[in-house]
């Protein structure tokens, strides 16, 4: 069940109650409502794909059992290669199987051959790929011996369905998330606020932002052929806005709702448009997925420390794995090309490393060299989306072949047109409350800093109204296709 | 736990009543300005025209898409056009007419193809605005499933009161106001202007057909029967771009009526039109577009 639906609206509060009012002298009881919790939410889409959890989680648990009790390297790796061929086979087949068996199809025709396999219809389990990566981490520092398995086989299967996060993330450590599992929680007022206030903000950037932003960037790359250049900046522009307001957003909702239950998730989204070159962007954007592809696949394989030439190949490999973790379809793939050759001359001139602190630190405006530099990435990033959005490489290439057609200066009605002219005005204002609150974990927790009660609820109320009254048409979130 | 709930209980409490304000307050000046309001000149001259006649249930394709004045003088025949919006819904158009419906009227059912792949449940916002700002006793009209969708529009609706743009800096609408239409119901405050850039209608899900839909038509067809009125069925006026993109959930609805026993008036092929005809909408015309609509269905007409 998506967190934008009303479904969601009468699960959330009816696990709450039973949590901290039926359940709170047992950790296992706790525990035990979360797990059945995080399947009803699960299965609410398809109750077919629980039995893919059940299974990956089982066998990552076992996994970690039977690595605590041997000291054999062989059996060791022999254990560590069961779950990652169950879990990675599990992924690419439903993930990638047709694009790999199309991708091989095309391939054999460019020599003048054809062939003929079949495609399947299959349906791809939502958040497969978040909740593969997270169990897979467990694995992984169980093997590298960061952790120690867990016994404790409901904390472990909770653990790796945990509904907030399991869907569209954070993808968390189990170092990280499944220690809390085994803590006893206790409710605190300033973190239900807290949290309250994160979902809060999250519904906001989902139903204000990307919500809308959809309109007007479903109709220009529908129909980006009939478009002038300037509607399709536009276009680009505001798919870079919906897809941070839908994930973002998504990371907001599920943080908020952990809070609630006494859990804290890790960052995901640190005003990642604010960056200042693609290095920072990077590491503000999908904080979880990108330190995961750090930890697990760039440092293992020497990371820049090892040469130049093997520098150029890790980056490229975490990049194109990245791209191809985000969908299966080509485009993916070039995006991950393109952020690589982006990213790689920064690692060479060392700025890889530079602006790791947030831009204009107790500053209101940033400095000009700043506001290019931001302008800068956001532009590079915005090229990025283009074939992240497009159907087709080829499609990208017209589309971004379009917006210089000559008609880039002429006014994009199409953004009056489909949003009006209050929307684009609250979209402005959405831009201003996050460059405000860029120093915090999320824009709207400055309104802590506001002592009076009744000017609170005022604002809250205001937010709850412009929800009510400027909200775009439903759409389901993006991350859920990956 | 118990501060976090007495505060929350509060807050909830306060919202409530926000919503309850709003919901009583009078209409707003933007909203009363709005199309939506012709519903009720349209539910006049449907009360108060002598039958037989003929009277057109749609949406915008037909308010804007439509020279019923042309057709009152073809047939010879009263003419009624109570399109007004799409979001409004073929369901409630017709439950909203059914009292009105008197021996020898022809209604004549056009509604967009997107109709046609309208759940059930759903209540649009100008559906909830509709009964909220004009009669909030016709909520009966609504069928149980939509209820829960029509709540969800209640709190939109409630806030809108306290939206300063709808007290000020706004501007009626050229074309989309209680003003923009004439006699017949008909939009004609576009006739004489130029067209405006829109977007074509993308494709729709094919397997979102709602069969409900063509079963509900068909009861209300059999309930009028009883009247001694006739019911027709056809297809709106489209932008040929849109066709093209809608061209399968266009065949899908064509089939679908087929295998019915409604009789059907023209084809969707019959209704394409050419972006040079059209003026805001993949569905709306310019007056050149709406006289040559206008004529291809009197042509029709004529054959029945």
């Amino acid at each position: 069940m998506p967190f934008n639906s009303i479904e969601f609206a009468i699960f959330l509060p009816i696990i709450f109650f039973l949590y901290w009012f039926v359940t709170p002298r047992s950790l296992s009881l706790q525990n035990g409502l979360l797990l059945v919790g995080s399947y009803v939410f699960y299965g609410w889409w398809d109750y077919r794909f629980l039995a893919l959890i059940i299974i990956s989680s089982g066998v990552d648990y076992g996994v970690g059992i039977g690595l605590s009790k041997t000291e054999n390297k062989t059996q060791r790796k022999l254990l560590l290669y069961c779950s990652l061929l169950m879990n990675l086979s599990l992924l690419g087949f439903f993930k990638y199987y047709n694009f790999f068996v199309e991708s091989f199809t095309h391939a054999f025709t460019l020599f003048g051959n054809t062939m003929d396999i079949h495609r399947l219809q299959i349906i791809l389990p939502v958040g497969i790929s978040f909740y593969t990566f997270q169990t897979l981490s467990y694995t992984l520092d169980v093997y590298k011996r960061k952790i120690t398995p867990t016994h404790d086989i409901i904390s472990f299967f909770a653990f790796v369905s945990f509904f907030p996060q399991l869907v569209a993330g954070p993808i968390e450590r189990a170092k990280h998330l499944l220690p809390q599992f085994s803590q006893k929680r206790t409710f605190e007022y300033h973190n239900g606020v807290d949290g309250l206030r994160q979902i809060l903000w999250g519904l906001f950037k989902k139903v204000i932002l990307a919500d809308n932003c959809a309109l007007l960037v479903d109709q220009v790359f529908e129909n980006y052929t009939e478009m002038g250049g300037s509607t399709l900046v536009i276009g680009a522009v505001f798919f870079a806005f919906q897809i941070y307001g839908d994930f973002s957003g998504y990371s907001d909702i599920a943080i908020g709702t952990a809070r609630l239950f006494g859990f804290n998730l890790m960052q995901n989204f640190n005003s990642p448009y604010f960056s200042r070159n693609l290095a920072e962007f990077w590491r503000r954007w999908h904080i979880s997925l990108n330190t995961w592809f750090r930890d697990y696949i760039y440092i293992p394989l020497g990371g820049s420390k090892t040469g130049n030439f093997r520098t150029i190949f890790n980056v490229l490999t975490v990049f194109l794995i990245s791209g191809l973790w985000h969908g299966a379809n080509w485009t993916f793939l070039v995006w991950g090309l393109l952020n690589a050759l982006l990213f790689l001359p920064l690692i060479f001139t060392q700025k890889n490393k530079q602006y790791l602190k947030s831009i204009a630190p107790h500053q209101l405006f940033p400095s000009w060299k700043e506001a290019l530099q931001m302008g800068i990435t956001f532009g590079l990033v915005v090229l990025g989306w283009i074939f992240f959005r497009s159907p087709s490489v080829k499609d990208a290439l017209r589309y971004i072949n379009g917006i210089f057609d000559g008609s880039i200066f002429e006014f994009p009605y199409l953004l009056i047109t489909v949003l009006g002219k209050v929307k684009p005005l609250l979209i402005l204002i959405f831009w201003l409350i996050e460059w405000l609150g860029r120093d915090q974990s999320y824009a709207l927790k400055n309104i802590e800093k506001v002592t009076n009660r009744n000017i609170r609820w005022l604002i809250y109320l205001i937010i709850i109204g412009i929800l009510f009254l400027y909200k775009g048409i439903a759409q389901e979130f993006i991350y859920f296709q990956f | 736990m118990n501060r976090f709930i007495k505060n929350g209980l509060q807050f909830l409490l306060v919202l409530m009543t926000v919503i309850m304000i709003g919901i009583f307050l009078p209409s707003t000046p933007k909203a009363s300005k709005s199309l939506l309001f012709a519903k009720i000149q349209k539910d006049q001259r449907l009360k108060e025209t002598s039958s037989p006649r003929i009277i057109f249930v749609g949406g915008s394709n037909l308010s804007f898409s439509l020279n019923s004045q042309l057709i009152q003088e073809a047939l010879q025949m009263p003419v009624i056009n109570m399109g007004i919006n799409e979001g409004i819904g073929i369901r409630y158009n017709l439950a909203s007419i059914k009292r009105y419906i008197r021996k020898g009227d022809i209604i004549i059912v056009i509604p967009e193809y997107t109709q046609f792949y309208i759940q059930n449940r759903n209540c649009s916002v100008e559906l909830a605005r509709t009964i909220l700002d004009l009669n909030k006793t016709n909520i009966e009209l609504l069928e149980w499933q939509q209820i829960p969708s029509f709540l969800m529009e209640v709190p939109p609706y409630a806030f809108s009161k306290f939206n300063p743009f709808e007290y000020f800096f706004y501007s009626e609408s050229d074309i989309y106001s209680v003003h923009s239409f004439n006699q017949y119901g008909d939009v004609n405050a576009h006739w004489n202007l130029a067209p405006r850039p829109f977007p074509p209608l993308a494709e729709i899900d094919t397997s979102k057909f709602n069969q409900d839909i063509l079963q509900y038509i068909l009861h209300f067809e059999n309930e009028i029967k009883k009247k001694n009125a006739q019911l027709y069925i056809s297809y709106p006026a489209l932008q040929q771009l849109s066709f093209k993109n809608s061209i399968k959930s266009i065949r899908k609805v064509q089939k679908e009526l087929e295998k019915t026993p409604l009789t059907i008036i023209g084809s969707p092929d019959r209704y394409i039109f050419k972006q040079e005809l059209m003026f805001n909408s993949p569905y709306h015309l310019s007056k050149k577009g709406v006289d040559l609509r206008t004529m291809l269905l009197i042509e029709d007409l004529k054959t029945l």
